[in-house]
This record gives structure tokens, sequence and C-alpha cells, in this order.
């Protein structure tokens, strides 16, 4: 299949290795990726309730994505948005639904496209899994998302007790409610078991700036954050 | 600013962690109950059958509104409509003065919770006692309820004793048996001397004329049964066709609010009792519209659908965290953030939407599958445009709109906010995430040299 690669913000400014991840599962799976010119999704101007600074940019990457065979990104928040965009803004034009339908957070793209089922790979940690709430909740993939990690060999999960709890990041919802979205990220925080497991696996950068940004200024160590993307890779999924 | 004052009860709730330990602990055994009830299919098979039955009595309100009527009085219960709260409270009111009413005692509603019927009531002359225990305790503490089912799941054990003690008199133990006991003890004197009674309805069942109220302590079957007049007020949108569309919802609240397959009580009224029967001699229904039928045929219509079960607030992140009274309105959580901007239009009521991180676990858990985070999401829209938005916002979307969507701005621009993490500039949004939060190194170059650099790019020809 010939992919294109939605690299989002975050992950262009902070977590290009997700992306490159993202890329290199994609490559071992056969595939061909482009990179066409990107944009925002606009997901921070909309859900603050500026719709109309929302538009442009899923116009932008309708334009500029237009045609794909699939769209691939390592975030269920950004392909949430993109997804839930092309049809409110662009619903009249047949390409922007079939855009829609064709734009996938990495983990759908692995789970709904490729059909993987506990695919085989090789990483030694002890990690703790997060799920991400506009995967699951929005996009409704629900818990299946761990199911691409069951099949790593030497990786030891272990469980939040409420796995789906959000982390309290939530956008600009971070920064309009600082004391209320710290409060959540020590709830979450505190929901892992002791000792620490090495690594915090997460699909959405933003959830990981969160909980990995909470953890740094209370100079925790353990556990390290890490996007699901890049755990695939180096467990070495789809070779 | 309306937004200012909500940040402000929210920082004071978050601050409170006592709080916080209350409601967890009340919610999570709520939700776990709630789960543990019925196996998924069950449950996904009741839901699609309460979402139909809501939706369809709701998409016919005014036919359901005019049949209840007719069935209602034909067997003697007196049916007011009510426009607005104020209507609703001077129609209460009135029949309370005209049977000279002193003293009244209520079962729980949320109904006269919005409206604010205590209060008026009271400067009225007349003394409102609150029978459901948890009502009770937190009027005994001069507060509001702070959950749609449990009204005073916020507060602590000790909390509760020292409020009874204060009342009785004397110690009250802390234990469960000690508490209810009193509560018990006094209520029953009330429920024999009380002129007038006044409840809610979960339920008004149009081809029966019946009134429907589902209770767990039997309090509002004592409010509804013993004293001589009794008055139910109750929102138009509570309206279902018939006793099958009822019976699709009710088989999903009690599971979806505490996990019971069903409530103690479930008091089915027809009409005031015979004569030579036991019961009130005068039973009136206060029909109040109060904005709801402005929501309907709209965008927001679904809303309507709620059944109050309080599943969106056990489940939500914001809400375990805060409380109800945060959002200072009767309705809390998730559907008090969407259902107060639609029936208030203060500032402080549009600005509610924004307590919510969207995490979106509230639509998936709504027992009549209401998209609750789609609507939060779409009246904050509603509220930017009505002038309630967080300060110096709009400039800044408007600024990165424009800068950063024109073709060939895109790395340009992604350049220039690399630039500023790096300085860390002193804008007060990034004080705000910085404050307990590191932010990760901004990466060095670009993504796609690295993605060309490794050969991982098909060049496009």
């Amino acid at each position: 299949m010939r992919i294109r690669l939605f690299t989002t913000c975050l992950g262009d400014l902070f977590a290009q290795e997700a992306v490159l991840s993202t890329a290199r599962i994609l490559r071992r799976l056969g595939h061909e990726i482009e990179l066409p010119e990107q944009t925002c999704c606009g997901q921070p101007a909309y859900n603050s309730g500026f719709q109309e600074d929302a538009k442009p940019f899923i116009a932008a990457f309708l334009e500029r994505f237009k045609g794909s065979e699939a769209v691939v990104a390592p975030s269920g928040s950004c392909v949430a948005m993109l997804r839930h965009g092309l049809v409110q803004f662009f619903g009249d034009d047949p390409e922007a639904r079939r855009l829609s339908e064709h734009t996938y957070e990495i983990s759908q793209f692995l789970l709904d496209v490729e059909g993987l089922i506990a695919p085989k790979g090789h990483y030694e940690a002890t990690a703790i899994y997060h799920e991400s709430c506009h995967l699951s909740h929005w996009l409704h993939q629900g818990d299946r998302t761990k199911e691409l990690l069951a099949g790593i060999d030497g990786l030891e999960l272990v469980s939040f007790r409420e796995p789906q709890l959000c982390c309290g990041f939530g956008g600009t919802f971070a920064v309009h409610f600082p004391d209320l979205s710290l409060a959540m990220a020590d709830e979450k925080l505190a929901d892992i078991s002791s000792p620490a497991p090495d690594l915090l696996i997460a699909s959405d950068q933003g959830c990981l700036m969160q909980l990995g940004g909470r953890l740094a200024a209370r100079h925790q160590a353990k556990p390290q954050p890490i996007h699901l993307s890049v755990l695939l890779d180096r467990a070495g999924v789809g070779t | 600013m309306a937004t200012e004052q909500l940040v402000r009860q929210v920082a004071a709730a978050v601050s409170d962690r006592g709080l916080h330990a209350a409601v967890a602990r009340s919610v999570d055994r709520h939700s776990y109950a709630s789960l543990a009830a019925l196996t998924p299919e069950v449950r996904s098979v009741y839901r699609a059958r309460a979402r139909w039955a809501r939706l369809r009595s709701v998409r016919s309100l005014a036919d359901l509104a005019e049949r209840f009527i007719t069935e209602a009085e034909d067997r003697g219960i007196v049916v007011h409509t009510a426009a607005d709260a104020a209507e609703a409270v001077a129609i209460v009111a009135e029949i309370a003065t005209q049977h000279g009413a002193r003293r009244i005692v209520k079962a729980k509603s949320m109904a006269t919770e919005e409206v604010e019927l205590n209060a008026h009531l009271a400067a009225a002359g007349m003394q409102v006692l609150e029978t459901d225990l948890g009502e009770y305790i937190v009027q005994l503490a001069g507060q509001r309820p702070s959950h749609i089912v449990a009204p005073c799941l916020h507060m602590a054990r000790d909390e509760i004793a020292r409020l009874f003690s204060r009342e009785a008199g004397r110690e009250i133990a802390q234990d469960t048996p000690s508490l209810t006991a009193f509560a018990r003890e006094r209520l029953r004197e009330e429920f024999r001397r009380a002129d007038l009674g006044i409840s809610g309805g979960n339920f008004l069942v149009a081809s029966e004329g019946a009134l429907v109220v589902v209770t767990n302590e039997g309090n509002g079957r004592m409010c509804t049964t013993l004293p001589p007049v009794h008055v139910a007020l109750v929102g138009v949108e509570k309206l279902v066709a018939d006793f099958s569309d009822m019976a699709d919802a009710l088989r999903i609240l009690p599971v979806a609010a505490t996990g019971q397959l069903i409530t103690s009580y479930v008091s089915i009224i027809r009409g005031p009792a015979a004569p030579g029967e036991e019961g009130p001699k005068e039973v009136h229904v206060v029909l109040m519209d109060s904005h709801r039928s402005e929501i309907l045929g709209g965008p927001y219509e679904e809303v309507l659908a709620c059944i109050r079960c309080g599943a969106c607030l056990d489940i939500c992140p914001v809400y375990r965290q805060t409380g109800g009274h945060a959002y200072g309105s009767v309705y809390s959580g998730p559907i008090g953030a969407v259902l107060t901007p639609l029936l208030h239009s203060d500032p402080g009521s549009q600005a509610l939407p924004f307590l919510s991180s969207l995490c979106g676990a509230c639509s998936d858990v709504c027992p009549v599958g209401i998209h609750l985070h789609e609507h939060l999401v779409a009246l904050r829209a509603r509220a930017v445009g009505r002038g309630v938005a967080f300060p110096a916002e709009a400039g800044a979307f408007r600024a990165l709109r424009r800068a950063w969507t024109p073709p060939g701005r895109y790395r340009l621009v992604r350049r220039l906010l690399r630039g500023a993490l790096r300085l860390g500039s002193g804008v007060p949004q990034m004080r705000a995430w910085t404050r307990g939060r590191r932010l990760p190194p901004a990466a060095p170059g670009r993504v796609g040299d690295r993605l060309r650099a490794e050969g991982l790019l098909e060049e496009r020809r």
C-alpha cells in the first residue's frame, strides 16, 4: 500500500522518534511511504471553541492528502480530529468522506487494516500501558490496542487498576485548569504499582508529555515514557 | 470573566484532597457495581432499547404531554403546566398556601433543586424537610447536593456524625446503623405530621396518566402517601409513551446508577386515594418546561433523553477530582456541563463545557448513548460565539491559523515554534504548563530529513 505519513505537530516538535518508528514498521510490513507537506490538524483551536480557526487546517489537510490510499499518524487524538473535521466541514465532498475513513492511527492501522494479532517481537523490559482516551473512546478502539503488545517476547506488562483513566492532558485543558490537570496526572501515576516498571507506554504524544513531564518534575527516573510505535519498532514488529 | 470564576472554583476544590478521596471512593463503588451487574452483551442490548425508547419519547413530547394530561386528569390527578422555573415555583407555593401547609416533606428531586423550590417555600414561611437520607444530610449542612443520585457523596462519615449530633443535641456514633437510626426516627415523626408531600418523578407514563418515582429508601413512598396532599414537580422530558417504553428505560437506570438490577421501590402513582382508602386526597403534577422545548429539534435534542443515572459523573476523571460543587450548578459532571448551558443563559453556565478533559469516557458509559463529549465541544464553540472564552485565545488561534495554514508555511512556522520553545517563552500558557511539569526538549532538526536519511521515504515522482 502507498501510505502517506501525517507526522503531527507534537511528533514534529517533540517526538520525531515516534514518527520514524511508525515509518520503519510500515516499511517492514512492505508499504511505501510518502511525506506530503504537513499541517496541524487544528484540534487546539477546535476543542477550545474556535472552530472557524480550525477549519482552514482541515482544508489544508484535505488539499495536501487527498487521493491518499491511506494516511497513518502516531496519534489517535489527531486522527480523531481529522476524521471528525473532514466530515463536519467538508462532508459534501465525497473525497473528504473517503479520506476520513482512510486516515488511521498507527495501532488502528496495524489491527484493523493489517489484521495483526499479537505480532512477534522481542524486547526485554517491564512496562505499563496507558490507554489514550481519544483512541479508546473517540475512535472506539476500547482496550484492543494492547493486543499489539501481547506477542512481544521479554516484555513483562503490569496493568493499571484503571488503564482507561484519563491522564489529565486534554490539550488546552491542561493550561486552563493547571491544578486540576496536575492532580489528574498524579492520580494516574499513583496507580502505577511498586516497584515502578521500566517503561510507560502510550500511543499519544500528549499523554506522554503530560505523564512524562510530571515524572520529570518529580525527579522520577522510572517509568520512562515511550510511544507505542517506538516500542513496537524496537521489538522488531513487522520483520 | 466567567472562565476565571470557574478556574477559581476548580482550584479551590482541587486543593481539598480529602474531598477527592471521598468522591473517588464513592464513584468507584458505583462504577464497579454497575460494571459487575450485567454482562457486556446484555448491557449493550439494554442500552440500545433504552436509547430508542427515550429518543422516541423525546421526539413526540408535545403529543405525549397532551395524552398525559387527558389520562391523568381522567383519573383525578390535577395537572399544571409551568413554562419556566418561576411559574413552577409559584404553582407549588399556591397549592401549599391553599392548603395552609406549614410542614412539608420532600422526596429527592433534581427538578426542585433546579428551581430552588425549598428557598422559595421557606421564604413563604413554610418548613421544608428533605427526607432522602443524602438530601437530609446536605440540607442539615446548608449545602446543595453534589451528585445527581448520591447528594452527600462528597462528605466523610465523621462529618455526617457531627451534623447529626448537633441536630440531635446528643452524641451520635459514626457507624451506619447509628446514623440511619437517628435519621429514621427523626423523619418518621415528620412524615406523620406533614401537611404536604413533594416529589419529583422519574417517568410520566402518557398512556396511563401515571407518575413513576424510583427510590431506594422508602422515603419517596412515605412522601407520596402519608400527607393529605402530594405535589410532583417533573420536567416535561420525563414523559414516555407507555409502560413498555418506561420498562426499557427503567431496566437500565438502576444498573447504570448503582449497579442494582432494580431499586427497592418503584412507585406507580395513578391518582388520589378513593373515598375510604388511605392516601393523599389530592395529587398534583406540575409539568415543567423551563427551556426544555427550546432544545427539541436542535443539535442537542438527545440530551433530553438523559435518565439522570449519574453514571457519567461516576466515570468522569474531572468529577472524581473536584466533586459536584466546583461546577457551581445544580447538575454537575459531564451531563451537568452539557445540560446547564442549555437550561441557563448566564455566562457562568456557558463556561461549564470547558471543565472537561474531553476524554470521552462519559459518552461510552451513558446508558442512553448521549454523545456527551461531542456536545461539550460544540457548546464550547457556542460559548465562544457568545463571548465566553479564555482570555487571549481568540487572538492566538487567529494568528496561528493565518500564519500556519497557507501552502509552504508549515515548516517555517514549525521552525519558529521550535525556537520559541527553546527560549522557554514567558507566555502565561507556557508557565501554566511548566509549573509542575517539564517540557521535553524540542527536536533538533526536521523529521523529513531524518526519514529521508534512513531511506524510509518513497520520493514522489
